[in-house]
């Protein structure tokens, strides 16, 4: 990969990173998944890997139900992105970890600011990126739980999960 | 808040409303680090608390909109601010020594010349009462989103609207002015 063709590359899985991060944070599915490729594969901690925007939508959707089942406002989050690595792999892909601290506050009444706590995870993201038709987008993303607050739990059960009917967990 | 979001309000000559949709990938990499070098000069300039350099991070005519408060309209206004603020705690005998930390940002341009940007920003903050050796221990004290638009004007980028609002609180941080 050319100079300044890593350096586009560079700018561009950061924004991706991004652009993914502020939006779930949001909760808007739609622009976050403008980040991510059609067939793009997601791997969490304790579930299938979801395989397609369909099993991410179905995921998300069903986290967010459940949340404001029990809070109107749900969960108010903010995933802070820190160190950002990637490395070209080919000139069309990209490898990249990065960190981000996961703040949280469950059942959140509405009120800003909310109580400022300890994060309440320190996640790893390992991240495939593709370049289709001049665009880059996530191929593959992968999160690991590096550090969590010892209260940290799931949102879905393991039969919340095993519900969703994911692609993934079909073929995987 | 979210991503993208904007009011549309309060939107100075020469800055886009977020009435548009910003544009999607593909990204322009010049222009999302122009933009993310405006927020780093900025926050470096509330750490060092050199309001000189104000004047190349904001538009001549701007929109400032901090802790909910009315917006500060000019470059000057906002320099003002922060010098009064600065006064304010000296008075007081206090020396506040921050840092901003600028984290996630996810910048989508809208056309050649503007663009707008989600970012988050972690701040650290000490307060050093005058004579007394305390300080008090290094903490986060606010997690801000920042919601910025910038304009391309002269062929500088400026930040010609820029809205921060405190989403999370240490119950020990000092009361906002």
């Amino acid at each position: 990969m050319k100079e300044m063709d890593r350096l586009v590359m560079e700018s561009s899985c950061r924004q991706l990173l991004g652009l993914y991060l502020t939006s779930v944070d949001a909760k808007d599915l739609d622009t976050m998944l403008q980040a991510f490729a059609p067939d793009a594969q997601w791997i969490r901690p304790g579930m299938p890997p979801m395989k397609s925007h369909a099993d991410i939508r179905a995921f998300f959707e069903t986290l967010w139900t459940k949340q404001a089942l029990a809070s109107s406002h749900g969960h108010l989050t903010r995933h802070l992105l820190t160190t950002v690595s990637t490395v070209p792999a080919g000139n069309d892909r990209a490898t990249g970890i990065s960190y981000a601290l996961v703040f949280r506050r469950a059942n959140f009444d509405g009120k800003l600011p909310a109580p400022l706590s300890e994060p309440e995870l320190l996640v790893e993201y390992r991240d495939d990126f593709v370049r289709r038709e001049e665009r880059w987008l996530i191929g593959r993303h992968e999160a690991f739980h590096v550090f969590k607050a010892s209260n940290w739990q799931p949102t879905l059960s393991q039969q919340e999960v095993t519900g969703l009917d994911l692609e993934g967990a079909s073929k995987s | 808040m979210g991503a993208g979001h904007g009011s549309g309000i309060d939107t100075p000559r020469g800055c886009l409303s977020a009435a548009r949709a910003p544009v999607v990938p593909p990204f322009n990499a010049d222009l999302e680090l122009a933009c993310e070098r405006l927020l780093h000069r900025y926050l470096r300039a509330l750490d060092t608390r050199d309001w000189s350099v104000l004047e190349s991070v904001f538009a001549a005519e701007v929109s400032f909109i901090r802790n909910g408060q009315p917006p500060l309209r000019t470059v000057e206004a906002i320099g003002e601010f922060f010098s009064q603020l600065q006064a304010l705690r000296a008075q007081s005998g206090e020396t506040h020594n921050t840092q901003h930390h600028l984290t996630t940002i996810s910048v989508r341009a809208r056309d050649e010349t503007h663009a707008q940007s989600v970012a988050y920003v972690l701040v650290m903050r000490q307060i050093q009462k005058r004579g007394s050796p305390t300080i008090t221990p290094l903490g986060a004290e606010l997690l801000l989103e920042y919601q910025d638009r910038f304009a391309r004007q002269r062929d500088e980028w400026r930040i010609c609207r820029h809205e921060a609002q405190p989403l999370f609180r240490s119950p020990q941080a000092v009361a906002p002015r």
